[in-house]
């Protein structure tokens, strides 16, 4: 018996099977980019509000607010740049948001927006599956944990933060 | 131009192959589900039913999966490494040692919730105490010199900024898992040490 066939076989199936197992699966990406979605509907409500609530501080207190707000502004384009390339439709910008846990209090309404960012990229660590996207999801979450912790010495609050991120 | 013979060979390798292909691919797909968690659905700008900030945390449940071995022992390294550092720096500040205990003591609430991960090696004998050996995965470290009480801070935020790049890219390794989230959280707490660190006034040096 003629053992070529067989041979051939495997070997192209192996390379088929490579492929499939390569390319992440339909639903894979429609998940990833629901959750970089979510994501980047955050950042909108985020840089909608730093803006607003960094508008109530002082002169003196504006300057991390306005280095967080253009590094959200940044993020913002990577997610939606990520979102594209998966072939997704990023999500857009709402006219406003009225987020009910703001209450003008100033320094600690920026604490309350970065404490939401913070969970959100949590959240996105534990469903994103494409290795670039969780990636800029770790490096995020990075980035707003050090938000977060500048954002509590701007408030006043105690400078040792807590062991866990998101325990707060 | 193609031979008979060839083309039957050629069409029964592209049928064998279909066929070898159709088993793989039922089997990977059937292997997928593990070690995946379930994703949440795609979440929209008001999510909460209301219009501030998408609170996405609450629609991400990963599902709980026994952790990488070598990502827990990289992850205790690293802790081990953090906790004699600001044991070093203790000793070279003492005027800093208080507010230095308190982000020591993260690093054992860290050690502690990686400790009690499925197949990690065991605690110290006393709570906190360091081991007597230095853990599997941890490369040897040669004893440190003390840090001058000066650039203390600033070599430990060095150290905890280094620590949090490193627990990024393991969280990456690991998956959509709630594992990956608890690096996260450690490497944020890390990354938030790093960047206070610096800001404290600094130690009166001995």
């Amino acid at each position: 018996m003629n053992v070529r066939p067989t041979r051939r076989a495997v070997l192209v199936s192996g390379v088929l099977l490579a492929v499939v197992r390569a390319a992440p699966s339909r639903a894979a990406v429609a998940d990833d980019t629901g959750a970089l979605n979510a994501l980047l509907a955050t950042e909108h409500a985020v840089i909608y509000d730093l803006a607003a609530a960094g508008a109530t501080l002082p002169q003196a207190a504006r300057a991390l607010v306005l280095a967080h707000y253009d590094e959200h502004r940044a993020r913002r384009d990577l997610l939606t740049a990520r979102i594209r390339g998966l072939r997704g439709m990023p999500v857009a910008a709402l006219p406003a948001y009225a987020d009910p846990d703001l209450k003008s209090r100033g320094s600690a309404d920026i604490v309350v927006i970065e404490q939401a960012a913070v969970r959100a990229y949590h959240g996105a660590i534990g469903v994103v599956r494409e290795a670039s996207a969780r990636d800029l999801c770790a490096a995020a979450f990075l980035a707003e944990s050090q938000h977060l912790a500048l954002a509590r010495v701007a408030a006043g609050r105690a400078g040792v933060p807590v062991s866990f991120v998101t325990g707060e | 131009m193609m031979l008979a013979e060839q083309r039957v060979i050629a069409r029964r390798t592209a049928v064998a192959a279909m066929g070898t292909t159709a088993v793989a691919v039922a089997l990977a797909a059937c292997t997928k589900g593990k070690g995946t968690s379930k994703p949440s659905g795609p979440a929209t700008p008001t999510a909460n039913g209301r219009s501030g900030i998408p609170h996405n945390d609450a629609s991400a449940v990963p599902t709980p999966l026994g952790p990488d071995p070598t990502l827990v022992n990289s992850a205790l390294a690293r802790e081990f490494d953090l906790i004699r550092a600001y044991d070093a720096a203790a000793a070279a500040a003492p005027a800093a040692a208080a507010l230095l205990a308190d982000f020591r003591s993260h690093h054992e609430a860290h050690l502690a919730r990686l400790q009690a991960l499925p197949g990690a090696p065991p605690a110290p004998a006393e709570p906190g105490a360091m081991p007597a050996t230095t853990p599997p995965a941890t490369r040897s470290l040669p004893a440190r010199p003390a840090i001058a009480s000066r650039t203390a801070f600033a070599a430990l935020a060095g150290r905890e900024n280094a620590a949090a790049r490193a627990g990024a890219a393991a969280c990456t390794a690991a998956g959509p898992t709630a594992f990956a989230q608890l690096l996260a959280e450690i490497a944020g707490c890390e990354a938030q040490h790093g960047v206070l660190l610096p800001t404290f006034p600094a130690p009166a040096g001995r």
